[in-house]
């Protein structure tokens, strides 16, 4: 008998170590609790667990922070702030001539919306809106990590006074299953980075580091520089979806990133001249997937998950008509000047939109529109 | 300018001059009260409040609601209040703009106003270059670089700097507005790219449009007076350049084609290395460095003769025997052809997969 209880004994103990390992280690176990020396803050995007990350071009670093804006909701009311700039400008102490919005990203835990803005003179803040009003988050004392772009200060070409002079500008930022995925612009050579950064960050790791080309047409080929992109799912398998600054989009699969690699895009569209898509996420409609790009000079478009994945050939011929576009087919929604958006919850995208009366207005588009 | 008032009945306007380091003050109609700013690096971070403008309050209303405003917004700055001897100290989170009101509202009333003064102390800022600095570019030339005395304002290069044609029309759409810009680490330099959509064969905005630059064609370059530094101001001058534009260059720079001077040995003469064609001036500047037993030979570099001629004045004197310049591969000609590759490299002439040389190295024997 006594052995029996000794059994059930280990039983039970084992059965406990093993509930306590269980439970999932949290993402933030090594943040360290300070303040995270932001020098600017060019990109934004959240992570799980309230984590928001921060591209910062100036100390060529990933920033980690913990918001601790943890608290789930799986909708929110619409969200409408009229006047963005001016509002912040006045928060900030300046005139809206004076700003620059940055990034703006939705937690999609508490469905909060954080901006991130730059002074003209390059002093960053971010910003978060809390019963209608602009809230300055505070980056002082806070539990972060951070993670220096590798190669950035391995440069040789320094100033008199030791620094690099070669600056990785960040042009986007994205996150996907454990995985900080980086674009970045040189202020010197016509190129680009995309890098990729195992989250948590650790001291020593290897970053997947790309060289990116595009071939127009199936003939000539460049560096392709990524302005902004997102992951998704097509065909049961992981891609970036990308556009280039010389306009193009293009797809890739995630399981080619492989360090060092030259990775050509296939392009599946192009968006018609003097055009640049500012921002691309995902929703999701009546069970099927979509695309929203919201463009420099263009409509905001939307594209189904199926017509990306239907269109499996890239583009070869050059566009038909001045102005045209061509490729996967797209859906024209009635919102131009869309400056920046995000999904606010499962049936709303918030949007950042110059009106024609030249505010600067935040609203959200509720399914209706999609 | 400098401006203060109590409860709108300006006293006093002391002379700017004499208020140099001390920010400003105010004679409240009281008589005795004085405001000020407090002022780092030339930048205003916070301004003192002294309690007696509250006079009429007791001492628990005189500080609570208490709001720093810009002149004409309801939405009170961000920052923190502090006391400190007889004084309320308002130190914003982002530092007070230069030549803006500002209002410091108690319980609803304008107690005072202020306004920072422009960084004085500082020269006014200029543009010190503009580069290339030949004035006959390739019709695909792919960058220019600005380069300011000072610390400039960013996201605003769209607004001022601009490409016209012969008859002044200005051409939109000729530099890709890049968001964030591409400044150096502080911001004195700043990178613009023609729009590469243009410049790359066969993609449908050169098809359509055309590259920025046309082969034969005259431009002007203006860079407004209306740009302003960090600081506020407005540059010195505006920037006017005249461009002529030549053939499209399609061939990558050959290191085996630049030409070497043979310092002599026990001197410190100058090596040039005549590129024969003009270089990025800033990677030209950056990628090239010499070594003797693998150690870097420590001097000066200068780009001369519009970015054709690299000049290194060693600082020590030049030895008998091997020495190696390292060039790294990422050097740029002016349409973004580099040492591996040309910019956009035509896959039915030169199918072969350009090389990926980090490092091409030349030698050079003193004697």
């Amino acid at each position: 008998m006594k052995k029996l209880y000794t059994i059930l004994s280990l039983l039970l103990a084992t059965t406990l170590a093993f509930a306590g390992t269980d439970k999932p280690t949290s993402l933030k176990a090594n943040f360290v609790l300070g303040s995270p020396e932001i020098q600017s803050i060019n990109a934004i995007t959240f992570g799980p667990e309230g984590v928001l990350f921060i591209g910062d071009s100036k100390s060529g670093k990933i920033f980690a922070i913990d918001t601790q804006d943890e608290e789930k909701v799986e909708s929110v009311e619409a969200v409408a702030v009229k006047k963005v700039d001016e509002q912040l400008a006045a928060l900030m102490g300046t005139t809206a001539d004076n700003i620059a919005i940055q990034d703006m990203a939705v937690n999609p835990l508490s469905k909060k919306v954080y901006l991130a803005v730059h002074k003209t003179d390059g002093t960053p803040a971010l910003l978060t809106l809390e019963n209608e009003a602009w809230k300055p988050v505070d980056l002082s004392n806070i539990k972060y990590s951070e993670q220096s772009l590798e190669n950035l200060l391995a440069d040789d070409a320094k100033d008199r006074r030791g620094r690099s002079l070669r600056v990785w500008t960040v042009s986007d930022l994205g996150y996907h299953n454990g995985q900080v995925m980086v674009t970045g612009l040189s202020n010197q050579e016509f190129s680009s980075t995309f890098r990729s950064l195992a989250f948590p960050f650790k001291k020593e790791q290897a970053q997947t580091s790309l060289e990116i080309y595009h071939v127009a047409h199936g003939r000539y080929e460049t560096y392709a520089p990524i302005k902004t992109f997102t992951t998704a799912e097509l065909g049961g398998k992981q891609h970036i979806v990308a556009s280039y600054t010389c306009t193009p989009l293009v797809v890739f699969p995630m399981d080619q990133l492989k360090s060092g690699q030259h990775v050509k895009g296939r392009t599946i569209a192009e968006l018609g001249n003097r055009n640049s898509p500012l921002d691309i996420i995902t929703i999701e409609k009546e069970g099927k997937k979509y695309l929203l790009m919201a463009n420099s000079s263009r409509a905001v478009m939307k594209i189904g998950y199926d017509k990306l994945e239907a269109f499996s050939q890239s583009l070869t011929n050059p566009l038909s008509e001045r102005g045209g576009t061509e490729g996967v087919d797209f859906i024209a929604l009635p919102f131009v000047n869309v400056l920046q958006m995000d999904k606010l919850d499962n049936n709303q995208v918030l949007m950042l939109q110059r009106r024609a009366n030249g505010d600067l207005d935040l609203w959200t588009a509720g399914s209706r529109w999609f | 300018m400098v401006l203060i008032s109590h409860t709108k009945r300006i006293k006093y306007l002391w002379p700017v001059s004499l208020l140099w380091f001390t920010g400003f003050f105010a004679i409240t109609a009281h008589g005795q009260s004085q405001v000020s700013l407090e002022y780092i690096d030339e930048k205003p971070v916070s301004v003192s409040i002294p309690l007696d403008l509250f006079h009429d309050y007791s001492d628990q209303e005189k500080t609570d609601s208490v709001q720093v405003v810009l002149k004409g917004q309801s939405t009170p700055i961000a920052g923190q209040f502090t006391s400190r001897e007889g004084y309320l100290v308002f130190k914003p989170l982002w530092s007070f703009t230069p030549d803006l009101s500002y209002e410091v509202i108690h319980h609803g009333n304008l107690i005072a106003t202020f306004r920072p003064r422009p960084s004085l102390s500082l020269s006014a800022t200029k543009l010190t270059g503009l580069y290339p600095s030949q004035d006959t570019l390739p019709a695909n030339l792919l960058k220019v670089y600005l380069e300011f005395s000072a610390p400039m304002q960013e996201g605003k290069s769209t607004k001022y700097v601009m490409l016209m044609d012969a008859n002044s029309d200005t051409l939109h759409d000729s530099f890709l507005p890049l968001k964030p810009e591409l400044w150096n680490h502080d911001r004195t330099r700043l990178t613009l790219w023609l729009d590469p959509g243009r410049i790359k064969r066969e993609l449908g905005p050169n098809l359509h449009d055309g590259s920025p630059l046309e082969k034969g064609k005259q431009y002007h370059l203006h860079v407004s007076s209306q740009w302003k530094d960090a600081n506020g101001q407005p540059l010195v001058d505006q920037y006017d350049r005249t461009i002529y534009v030549s053939a499209a260059d399609r061939q990558h720079p050959f290191t085996t084609q630049w030409q070497l001077s043979k310092p002599k040995v026990a001197t410190s003469e100058v090596l040039q290395i005549d590129f024969g064609e003009s270089l990025d001036y800033v990677l030209a500047n950056y990628c090239l460095q010499i070594k003797r037993n693998g150690e870097m030979l420590p001097g000066q570099i200068a780009l001369q003769n519009e970015e054709r001629m690299w000049q290194f004045q060693p600082h020590e004197l030049w030895q008998r025997g091997e020495y190696i310049i390292e060039v790294q591969s990422r050097i740029e000609d002016l349409a973004g052809n580099n040492l591996n590759r040309v910019f956009d490299r035509d896959l039915e002439v030169d199918p072969q997969e350009p090389e990926n040389q980090e490092i091409q190295y030349l030698k050079f024997v003193v004697e």
